[in-house]
């Protein structure tokens, strides 16, 4: 057995709006849902071969189908992994246009995590419909969700601005920029790197010193985590994600990626394969591999490779080639994690009272403090990208004295 | 380019090798089978009631002589009628309380 997978499903492609950067073209959201037995063969072929999974209910819009269907997938889950057995998690990514009582009620019984994507007071630059209507409607006891804010070229220098509007609610937030792809591979919406750069460095450093935070800003955070050498998966992006992702469209095609993966990378259909290993010796994602591998070496000699592992499959192949490197994901990371990981190294240098950051940053160092091998390695790593000879010699010198340099 | 003819599970090997912490499997070893963490921090012969270090008691936990049962008992006795003095008589439960 293998002891875990990450299951994006597609149940549908239809969409009840009509969102400018969705990677997904009008043509493909056509009505038209996942067979009851397609449903069956996935969870079956998953539980087979996993120890355990986590469901990511995506689409198309995932609450356009009858509550009905998610009754029946988990149903299908305790059959198949065993009732409060804790194999297997679900979470549902939603516009949040369709987000009612009954539903939460329900994902709060079945703890099924809510993600909505949504960006606050700029929800019309990129979406259409009410979400803050549907979102007030709910109790303050169905208010639990989190919340994924796809950054476009407007809200890119207003990633500060949109971290307070959702810390003050208290809802965890992620950001990500629309990627050049499907609606938005020509329509304007994509930012620009430099812009987009500045506005997440200014979110950070917001962030980082607002010791009243309730919310993990995130990629930001796993940065952090990332950096001090925390045994914690990043951001799918960077966690060389090829064997521990698939996702199931509709028709039980799996890709191996929910990001606008071409039919070239098509790894076979659940209805079809006798074992989930066949799609991972299908010719599809031979073809991603082999990519994902040419570009790699290229990045090899990159001082930030061990912490990006070659970025996104997909962000590259639609920026300039899977086989390349050098787009503006792989330049917004360099920086982006240069500064968190700089900002980070500076409170270990100084010796900054930890107090003044923010809980979820102060308790990662403080964990890392204690354990101080991790702490050690990534200093060195520091020094050699930065040159600043004090990098992280006080804490190798009072934490590891016996230790190598 | 390299690596064109390769079989997948060559690939998928490459590509484990390219980034290997992404592939560490972090398991729970549990607690080494011979510690301590079980065992009472005052362990030794004792019936349940840990050992009383005040003069008044003995090793059983309760008084060491008469004298100290006396006082016990007297305490009681005094505090009660203290109570039935500041309440007039429990509030009138003692319907003819004198004083």
């Amino acid at each position: 057995m293998n002891p875990y997978i990450s299951v994006v499903v597609k149940p549908t492609l239809f969409c009840n709006t009509g969102c400018k950067h969705c990677y997904h073209t009008p043509e493909e959201r056509v009505e038209g849902r996942m067979s009851a037995a397609t449903l069956e063969n996935l969870t079956r072929l998953v539980s087979e071969e996993y120890e355990a999974a986590w469901f990511i209910w995506h689409g198309g819009e995932p609450l356009t189908l009858p509550m009905q269907f998610y009754k029946d997938a988990m149903e299908l889950q305790e059959r198949y992994f065993g009732k409060n057995t804790y194999r297997c998690g679900n979470t549902i990514q939603t516009n949040g246009l369709l987000l009612n009582r009954r539903l939460m009620a329900y994902c709060r019984e079945k703890q099924i995590n809510i993600g909505v994507s949504y960006e606050g007071p700029y929800n019309s630059v990129l979406r259409e419909g009410d979400v803050e209507g549907a979102l007030s409607k709910l109790s303050a006891k169905d208010n639990r969700y989190s919340v994924s804010a796809t950054i476009s070229r407007e809200t890119a220098p207003k990633q500060a601005e949109l971290y307070r509007y959702f810390r003050d609610k208290g809802t965890n937030v992620s950001f990500s920029p629309v990627i050049p792809a499907g609606c938005a591979r020509c329509n304007g919406t994509v930012p620009d790197p430099e812009e987009y750069i500045r506005g997440s460095i200014e979110a950070f450093d917001e962030w980082l010193h607002d010791r009243d935070s309730k919310v993990p800003l995130v990629p930001h955070y796993l940065y952090v985590l990332n950096y001090l050498g925390d045994p914690t998966p990043s951001d799918c992006a960077h966690t060389s994600c090829l064997t521990k992702w698939i996702c199931v469209n509709p028709d039980g095609t799996i890709y191996p990626c929910a990001k606008a993966c071409p039919e070239e990378f098509a790894m076979g259909n659940v209805n079809e394969i006798g074992h989930l290993s066949d799609a991972f010796r299908s010719e599809g994602f031979r073809r991603i591999l082999l990519g994902s591998v040419q570009r790699r070496e290229k990045c090899a000699s990159c001082p930030v490779y061990k912490f990006c592992n070659g970025g996104c499959s997909m962000d590259a192949y639609h920026e300039c080639g899977l086989e390349n490197n050098g787009g503006d994901s792989c330049r917004i990371f360099k920086e982006v994690f240069g500064h968190v990981s700089a900002e980070i190294q500076k409170v270990l240098d100084e010796k900054q009272d930890l107090d003044a950051l923010n809980p979820f940053v102060k308790d990662a160092i403080l964990g890392k403090l204690v354990n101080p091998r991790t702490v050690t390695l990534r200093c060195r790593w520091r020094r050699s990208l930065s040159s600043r000879p004090s990098a992280g010699a006080g804490i190798r010198r009072r934490s590891s004295p016996g230790r190598a340099p | 380019m390299a690596h064109e003819t390769d079989s997948v599970d060559k690939l998928t090997s490459l590509y484990q090798s390219q980034s290997p912490a992404a592939f560490i499997a972090f398991s729970m070893e549990g607690l080494p089978k011979d510690n301590e963490h079980a065992e009472r921090f005052d362990k030794g012969d004792h019936g349940g009631s840990s050992k009383c270090d005040y003069p008044c008691c003995n090793d059983r936990g309760v008084c060491n002589s008469w004298g100290w049962h006396a006082l016990i008992i007297g305490g009681v006795v005094c505090c009660c009628a203290c109570c039935c003095y500041v309440t007039n008589g429990f509030n009138g439960v003692w319907t003819y309380w004198p004083f």
